[in-house]
């Protein structure tokens, strides 16, 4: 029979191996653009930025050239497409040479104003095409675009995410009351930085750096811990002790939580610094990660 | 590039040449029984279909499919590589509904890590053209997606939506813009195998 130490030892070495997998949503939905031969079943991609949490892409008020059905950034200007229009959520450049005077388009306006070709994402159902305007559409040719909104664009195509979360014990293994937990990120462009993006329109173009400063995790039993780096990767040479750089110690097992699993919440805060057209400025964006724990206690055999 | 002596049914070419061929034979009938002399002209030689020299319909019709194969060959390889810049014979060959629609779609799949891999074949055919101001064709085509199909880029494995025809009637109108024919709507109506 074996004494307590060795029984201790024993079940550490079976559950601190390798860190969890994070899981991704895999959910997607049957999407027919308009007119289009095939449908295509889009997925949500993950570490998207969450609606909750604050610190996304336009929170600080700053107007962004945005796809309102989506929810997603989009570049203010395309070489091809042109420039995007916040007011009906369409991409528009003036057509050269300008249709024939016979083109429906005009619509008796021939030849005041312009007809402009258009593609509209942002709207469901419908592709866009060659439309008449008495005046430019709102926002063409850079109209009130700042380099603080173009700075909001640059940091869409960053894609920051929260932490790739690595932990003990791992996915599917137990831990234990009492016994050392480890905390960690993989450190990579976009779960720690430092990320680095341009974003320009014709005679504007602005670059913002991000750099992860911390990460709180909220361990799912009212208790939080925050580190101000990425943690270290455990390794199983180093047995039962404690992380040097980040980790806690759960004092109750998980048996009361739905699943019977800690709910783990790990959010990144990340300091962005932009320049460009004169300006610069500083903000902070936020992203969240999320996995599941098992803790259990030990459970004394008695012969 | 969809080859146009492959991809395309050439009893139905040979059919509408003949029609046209008939028509054109039946009004040489007419006019040669018009009572009023003073018009009449001694009928050519019978057309047929070898020594026809084709009508000005005729050019025109191929000139449409020119660009509407072009057309086509643009989406193949914009779709096929939705993170560069779209292939610029789009906007050559396509206007208006017919181009917006084609770019929304680049749009989506940019934006959804989605691209077309291989290429749709046709059978097509221009049901109608109209020569005077303002120039339209009308064209119809049996699309066959079976071999043009989408695909997450990131892994290779099919991004299509189950329960689909592949093989379905697209209808498309097409006008002349900048000394082209182009494609100005075309509408794949997935409610209408074929």
């Amino acid at each position: 029979m074996l004494t307590r130490s060795l029984l201790v030892a024993a079940i550490a070495a079976v559950t601190l191996v390798g860190p969890i997998e994070l899981a991704h949503a895999d959910g997607g939905s049957v999407t027919c653009p308009p007119n289009r031969p095939v449908c295509v079943v889009v997925v949500t991609k993950p570490g998207a930025p969450g609606t909750g949490g604050g610190g996304g892409p336009g929170s600080n008020g700053v107007p962004v050239c945005k796809n309102d059905l989506t929810g997603m950034v989009v570049p203010c200007y395309d070489p091809t497409w042109g420039w995007w229009s916040g007011k009906d959520d369409c991409y528009y450049q003036r057509i050269s040479p300008p249709p024939p005077a016979t083109a429906p388009e005009w619509a008796g306006h021939y030849p005041t104003g312009a007809v402009y070709s258009s593609i509209c994402p942002g709207v469901a159902g419908t592709g866009g095409g060659w439309i008449w305007f008495p005046n430019p559409p709102p926002g063409y040719g850079g109209a009130g675009l700042t380099p603080a909104a173009l700075a909001q664009q640059a940091i869409s195509t960053m894609r920051l995410q929260g932490p790739a979360i690595g932990m003990t014990p791992s996915a599917g293994k137990t831990g234990l009351v009492g016994l050392p937990v480890w905390l960690w990120t993989a450190v990579t462009t976009t779960t720690w930085g430092p990320a680095t993006a341009t974003a320009a329109v014709p005679g504007l173009s602005v670059t913002a750096v991000a750099r992860a400063k911390r990460i709180v995790w909220d361990m799912g039993d009212g208790h939080a811990v925050t580190c101000g780096n990425p943690g270290t990767q455990y390794l199983e040479s180093r047995g039962a002790v404690a992380s040097p750089t980040c980790g806690y110690v759960y004092p109750a097992s998980s048996a009361g939580q739905p699943g019977s699993e800690y709910l783990v919440t790990a959010t990144t805060t990340w300091d962005v610094t932009w320049a460009g057209g004169g300006q610069s400025g500083d903000l902070t964006v936020t992203r969240t990660s999320t996995t599941r724990v098992r803790i259990g206690e030990l459970q004394v055999l008695v012969s | 590039m969809i080859a146009l002596g492959g991809s395309r049914r050439w009893p139905t070419r040979l059919a509408t040449a003949i029609v046209i061929n008939a028509a054109l034979l039946t009004a040489g009938c007419t006019s040669s029984s018009s009572p009023a002399p003073s018009s009449s002209t001694t009928p050519t030689s019978t057309p047929t279909v070898t020594s026809q020299s084709p009508s000005p319909e005729d050019l025109a019709k191929k000139a449409v499919l020119a660009s509407y194969d072009a057309y086509w060959a643009a989406q193949v390889t914009s779709q096929a590589h939705p993170q560069k810049q779209q292939d610029p014979n789009l906007k050559k060959y396509a206007i208006a509904g017919a181009l917006a629609d084609v770019e929304a779609t680049i749009f989506l799949f940019r934006n959804s890590g989605i691209e077309m891999r291989g290429a749709p074949t046709h059978s097509v055919t221009v049901t109608s053209i109209v020569l005077s101001n303002p120039p339209s064709a009308v064209i119809t085509d049996c699309l066959d997606s079976t071999k043009w199909l989408p695909v997450y880029s990131a892994t290779g494995k099919s991004a299509l939506a189950p329960g689909q025809s592949l093989r379905v009637v697209v209808d498309s109108t097409a006008t002349i813009y900048n000394g082209q024919w182009v494609i100005r709507t075309s509408i794949a109506h997935r409610d209408r195998p074929c």
